[in-house]
C-alpha cells in the first residue's frame, strides 16, 4: 500500500492541503462578505469559510488523477476501494479540523466545514464520471450557484444549498453523505469502465 | 490559425454558455430595474451600475480559463517543439478567446443597458468599461502564468475562488484604500457624475503591473535574476502608487460631478434640467411660472431667476438661494409634483425648523392657492402622526383663511411666517 | 494452456461500430507478431486479452481462467501503447508498483523491479523519475513493468517504439529468453523487417478480422515474386492487405 500511497501522491499533497485548508478556516470562519446575488436585493451575505472545502477537493482531484490507468484496471489489488478510502479519510480531516476549531473559536462555520466538504466531494466525484478532470471546477461552481440564486432571503437558504445551513441541519446532512456515497459509487464504476 | 477553429479548440467555449447566462440573468434579475427606475437614462450612471457586480465574475473566469489554456499548452509539449512565432504570439492566440469571453462578460451587460433606455454612451461613461476590459486582459495573462508552472486542474479552481475573493470582498472592508485598487468600481455613478481617470489608474495599476511584470520574465533578454527584479519593481513601483492615490478616500471614489448637460428654458425664472433624461423641460418650466404667478397673486412674492434639477449635482445637491432655486425637477416631473415642490421652495420661512403646526397652516394654504391641495393632503396622509381628525382641523383652517379677502390673506401670511419661527420650541 | 478469445464482439461507447465483432483467436505458443493498420484493432485485441476491458459479447479465458478472475490477471502481463510517467514515482518505484498491482508482496516488487530494470539496462536510472526519462526509456520502463511479475502471457504494444539497434537487439534476447522458458508472447508492431524473422508466428489483422495467422514462413510466401530479400516481410504484409481490401 506504500506504493500506491507514493503512486497517488498522498503523503505529499494531502498534509499540505489539509494545512492549507486548517489555515484558512481560522483566518475565514467569521468572515462574511456581501456578495451578488440574483434572488436578493442588495446581494448575499455569504461565510466566506463556504469556500475553504475548494483546498482539499483540489487536492483530492490531484491524488485520484495521478495513476496508471492500465496496470490499475488489470490488475488484481483493489485500488478503487483505496481511492475510496482516501477520499473518506480527506473527508473525515476536514470534519475533524472543522469541529476543533469550531469547538475552540464557537464557529459554526467552521463546525459545518466536514458536512460541506462531503457534499462538494460528491459533486466532484460524480462531475468526474461526466467530465473528467475538469470537473474540479464543479464544486466552485455550486458555491457561486448557491452565492446567486440559493438564499429566500438572507437568512434562510434553499434546503437544496446544504453549504449555508446551519450545524445540526439534518437534512443537510442528509445530503451531503448521499452525496459523497453516490460520488464515491460513481467513481468506483466509472473509473473501472474508463479504458 | 482561423478564427473558427481557435474557438473550437479553446476551453473558453465551453465554458460560454454559463458564463454569459449567468450575465444575462443578473442582468435581467437585477440591474434593469435599477435601469429602468434611478438611471433617468444617464449613460455614465447605466455603466457603472451595470458592471458593478460583474467585475470579479469576469477577472475569474480570464484567471481560471488562462491557466487552464496554459496547461494544455504544456501538455502538448507546445514549448518544447521550438516554434518560429514568438512565445507572446503563441499566448496570444490562446488568450484571445478567453479575454473574448471575459470582456464579452462586462460588454453584455453594458450594452443591453444602454439599449434598454436608448442612451447613447459617452467617452466619460466609458472608463469603467475601459477598466474592466483592461484588467480582463490582465487577469487572463496572470492566469496563463499560473498555468506554465501549475497543473490546470488544480490552477483553474484555486484561481477562481481567489480572483473572485480578492476582487469581491475588500469592497465589505472597513480598510477604505483597498476598495479602490482591485478593479471592482465600488461605486454607482449618480447622475451628473463621471468617474474620474485617477480612480481607474488606481484601480488598474497593480494588475496591470502584476501581468506585466509577468511578461517581462518572458523576455528573451537579460539574465531570469535581472529580468525578475524588473518585474518585481514594477510591480511594487504601482501598487504604492495605488495605495498613495487611494490612501486619503473614504468608501466612495472622489468623482467629477454636474457632468452632465443641462438645457434651459423660458425666462424669469429660467428652468435648467438635463438633457436626456426624458421629461419635458418646457412643460415644466410652464408649471413652475403658473404656480409662482398664482403664489404672487396672494401675496408670496418669490421671483427666482433661474431653477435648476438637483439630479445633475449626483447625491451632493447645492442649497437653494433667492434667486436661484435647485428642485428635483426630473423626479418631481415624474411622480408629479413639481407644481408642489414650487410652493415648497416658495413658501420660505426665516429659521430653519419652523413650528410645525404653523408650517402646515402655510403650506396648505399656498398649495390650496396654487391649486395643489390634493397633493398636499396625500403626503400628509403619510405621516403616521397625523390623523384624520386633525388633517380635518387643518383644512377646515385653511378654509377659513382662504375665505378673508386677499389683504387680509398676505397680512396672514406674514403673521404666520413669523410666528413658526417664535412658535418653533413649542413642539420640541 | 493457451490465451484464447471466443467470439468475442467489442465497441468504445455505445453507438460507435463495433471494432471487433464475433472475433476468435487462440494464441500459439512462443513469440507471435501482430501486424495491422492503424485502426485494424490491435490494440482493442490486446486490451481485450489483458481484461483491460470486458467484451460486450463472447469471453476470453487462458487455460480454464476466466479473465474476470484475478488468477487469470496474474498470469497476463500487458504493456500498452503510451505509458503514462507520473512525477511522484521514480523508474523503480514505477515497476514495483506494477508488480504490487500484480498481486506481489510490496518486498517482492521492490526486489524485482531492480531485477527487471537490470534487464532492460535500466539500472542507472532506476532512482530518476519517470517523468525526466527520455521516450525510450520510459518504453523499456514500461517493458520492465511488464516483466516484472514473471507471466505467463505478455502482451506487448508497440514495445520498441523510441529504441535505438542496440536497446532493440537486447529486447529481442529478452524475448528470446523469455519465450525460451515458455512465456507465450504476443507484440504488436509496425517493425515488419525487425522481426519478422525472429518470430515464431504472424497474425495480420484488418478492419477486425484476421487475414493470416500462421507460422513465419507461411506469412513470408505471401510476398509477391520478385520481391528484394531485404524487403520480403514488407512485400507479404502488404499483398496480404491489398488481398483483403478486396475481399
Amino acid at each position: 500500500m506504500t506504493l500506491w500511497l507514493k503512486t497517488r501522491g498522498v503523503l505529499t499533497v494531502m498534509p499540505l492541503a489539509l494545512v492549507v485548508f486548517t489555515v484558512l478556516a481560522l483566518l475565514l470562519h467569521d468572515s462574511v462578505a456581501v456578495l451578488p446575488s440574483l434572488t436578493l436585493t442588495g446581494g448575499t451575505r455569504m461565510q466566506l469559510a463556504m469556500f475553504v472545502p475548494v483546498v482539499v477537493l483540489v487536492a483530492l482531484g490531484r491524488c485520484l488523477d495521478a495513476r496508471l490507468p492500465a496496470p490499475e484496471v488489470s490488475g488484481v489489488r483493489h485500488v478503487l476501494w483505496l481511492d475510496a478510502a482516501l477520499t473518506v479519510v480527506a473527508v473525515l480531516a476536514a470534519a475533524a479540523v472543522g469541529v476543533a476549531l469550531g469547538s475552540v473559536l464557537d464557529s459554526e462555520a467552521a463546525l459545518v466545514l466536514g458536512r460541506n466538504t462531503a457534499f462538494l466531494t460528491g459533486i466532484l466525484l460524480c462531475g468526474r464520471a461526466v467530465f473528467g478532470t475538469v470537473a474540479v471546477l464543479l464544486p466552485v461552481l455550486w458555491i457561486v450557484t448557491v452565492m446567486l440564486v440559493g438564499f429566500r432571503t438572507w437568512t434562510d437558504p434553499y434546503f437544496w444549498s446544504v453549504l449555508p445551513e446551519p450545524h445540526g441541519e439534518p437534512h443537510a446532512m442528509v445530503l451531503a453523505v448521499t452525496a459523497l456515497l453516490c460520488g464515491i459509487l460513481v467513481h468506483q464504476f466509472s473509473t473501472r469502465r474508463a479504458l | 490559425m482561423k478564427v473558427w477553429p481557435r474557438l473550437r479548440s479553446s476551453s473558453a467555449l465551453w465554458g460560454a454558455p454559463l458564463a454569459l447566462a449567468v450575465t444575462v440573468f443578473y442582468y435581467f434579475s437585477v440591474t434593469s430595474a435599477y435601469v429602468a427606475d434611478e438611471s433617468y437614462g444617464y449613460a455614465p450612471g447605466i455603466v457603472s451600475y451595470s458592471l458593478s457586480s460583474m467585475y470579479p465574475f469576469a477577472y475569474a473566469v480570464a484567471a481560471a480559463f488562462g491557466s487552464w489554456e496554459s496547461g494544455r499548452l504544456v501538455r502538448a509539449s507546445i514549448w518544447d517543439v521550438g516554434p518560429v512565432r514568438s512565445r507572446y504570439r503563441v499566448a496570444f492566440d490562446a488568450l484571445i478567446p478567453v479575454v473574448g469571453l471575459s470582456v464579452l462578460m462586462v460588454v453584455l451587460p453594458v450594452v443591453l443597458a444602454l439599449v434598454q433606455w436608448g442612451a447613447y454612451p459617452t467617452l466619460g461613461s466609458m472608463r469603467p468599461l475601459l477598466l474592466a476590459v483592461a484588467l480582463c486582459a490582465a487577469y487572463a495573462v496572470l492566469g496563463f502564468a499560473v498555468g506554465l508552472w501549475v497543473r490546470p486542474e488544480v490552477a483553474s479552481p484555486l484561481l477562481t475562488v481567489l480572483v473572485y475573493l480578492a476582487v469581491a470582498y475588500p469592497v465589505a472592508l472597513d480598510t477604505f484604500w483597498l476598495r479602490h485598487v482591485t478593479g471592482q468600481y465600488p461605486h454607482a455613478l449618480s447622475y451628473g457624475e463621471v468617474a474620474t481617470w485617477q480612480s481607474m489608474a488606481a484601480h488598474a495599476l497593480p494588475a496591470c503591473a502584476l501581468a506585466g511584470a509577468l511578461a517581462v520574465l518572458w523576455l528573451p533578454v537579460g539574465k531570469l535574476a535581472q529580468r525578475a527584479l524588473v518585474g518585481v519593481l514594477m510591480v511594487a513601483v504601482a501598487s504604492v502608487a495605488a495605495w498613495s492615490i487611494a490612501r486619503e478616500w473614504g468608501p466612495t471614489p472622489p468623482v467629477e460631478t454636474r457632468a452632465a448637460e443641462l438645457a434651459c428654458v423660458g425666462t424669469r425664472p429660467k428652468v435648467c434640467m438635463p438633457k436626456g433624461s426624458g421629461e419635458d423641460a418646457g412643460a415644466v418650466g410652464a408649471d413652475v411660472r403658473e404656480v409662482l404667478h398664482r403664489l404672487r397673486n396672494v401675496g408670496i412674492s418669490a421671483s427666482p431667476e433661474k431653477v435648476t434639477d438637483t439630479l445633475i449635482d449626483g447625491r451632493y445637491p447645492k442649497e437653494s438661494t433667492d434667486s436661484v432655486w435647485q428642485l428635483a425637477l426630473t423626479k418631481g416631473s415624474r411622480d408629479g409634483l413639481v407644481r408642489y415642490q414650487t410652493v415648497r421652495q416658495a413658501v420660505a420661512f426665516p429659521c430653519t425648523m419652523p413650528d410645525i403646526h404653523a408650517s402646515r397652516m402655510v403650506v396648505g394654504w399656498a398649495a390650496a392657492a396654487a391649486g395643489e391641495q390634493q397633493t398636499f393632503r396625500s403626503l400628509l396622509r403619510e405621516d403616521p402622526s397625523h390623523d384624520a381628525r386633525e388633517q380635518r382641523a387643518l383644512e377646515e383652517a385653511v378654509s377659513r383663511v382662504r375665505s378673508r379677502t386677499a389683504d387680509e390673506q398676505r397680512d396672514w401670511y406674514r403673521v404666520m411666517r413669523a410666528k413658526a419661527c417664535a412658535d418653533r420650541g413649542r413642539d420640541s | 494452456m493457451t490465451l484464447v478469445l471466443s467470439a468475442c464482439s467489442y465497441r468504445y461507447g455505445r453507438v460507435r461500430p463495433y471494432v471487433l465483432r464475433a472475433f476468435s483467436y487462440e494464441l500459439p505458443d512462443g513469440l507471435t507478431i501482430l501486424l495491422g493498420p492503424n485502426g485494424a484493432g490491435k490494440s482493442t485485441l490486446l486490451k481485450l486479452a489483458a481484461a483491460v476491458v470486458v467484451p460486450q459479447a463472447g469471453r476470453v479465458s487462458y487455460g480454464n481462467l476466466s479473465s474476470r478472475s484475478k488468477e487469470f490477471r496474474r498470469e497476463i502481463a500487458w504493456m500498452p501503447q503510451s505509458i503514462t510517467p507520473l512525477p511522484s514515482l521514480t523508474a523503480r518505484e514505477y515497476v514495483a508498483y506494477v508488480g504490487w498491482l500484480k498481486g506481489l508482496s510490496r518486498t517482492d516488487a521492490w526486489e524485482r523491479a531492480q531485477q527487471a530494470l537490470r534487464r532492460v539496462e535500466l539500472t542507472e536510472q532506476e532512482g530518476v523519475r519517470t517523468t525526466q526519462l527520455s521516450g525510450g526509456q520510459i518504453r523499456r520502463v514500461g517493458v520492465a513493468a511488464a516483466l516484472v511479475h514473471d507471466a505467463r502471457v505478455l502482451l506487448l504494444d508497440e514495445p520498441t517504439a523510441g529504441m535505438d539497434p542496440r536497446q532493440r537487439r537486447l529486447f529481442r534476447d529478452v524475448l528470446a529468453k523469455l519465450v525460451e522458458d515458455g512465456v507465450q508472447v504476443l507484440l504488436s508492431t509496425h517493425d515488419v523487417a525487425d522481426l519478422a524473422e525472429e518470430a515464431d508466428h504472424v497474425t495480420v489483422m484488418d478492419r477486425g478480422r484476421v487475414l493470416l495467422s500462421g507460422d513465419t514462413g507461411a506469412f513470408l510466401v505471401e510476398a509477391p515474386e520478385g520481391t528484394a530479400p531485404g524487403r520480403v516481410a514488407e512485400g507479404a504484409y502488404t499483398a496480404l492487405l491489398e488481398r483483403g481490401e478486396q475481399v
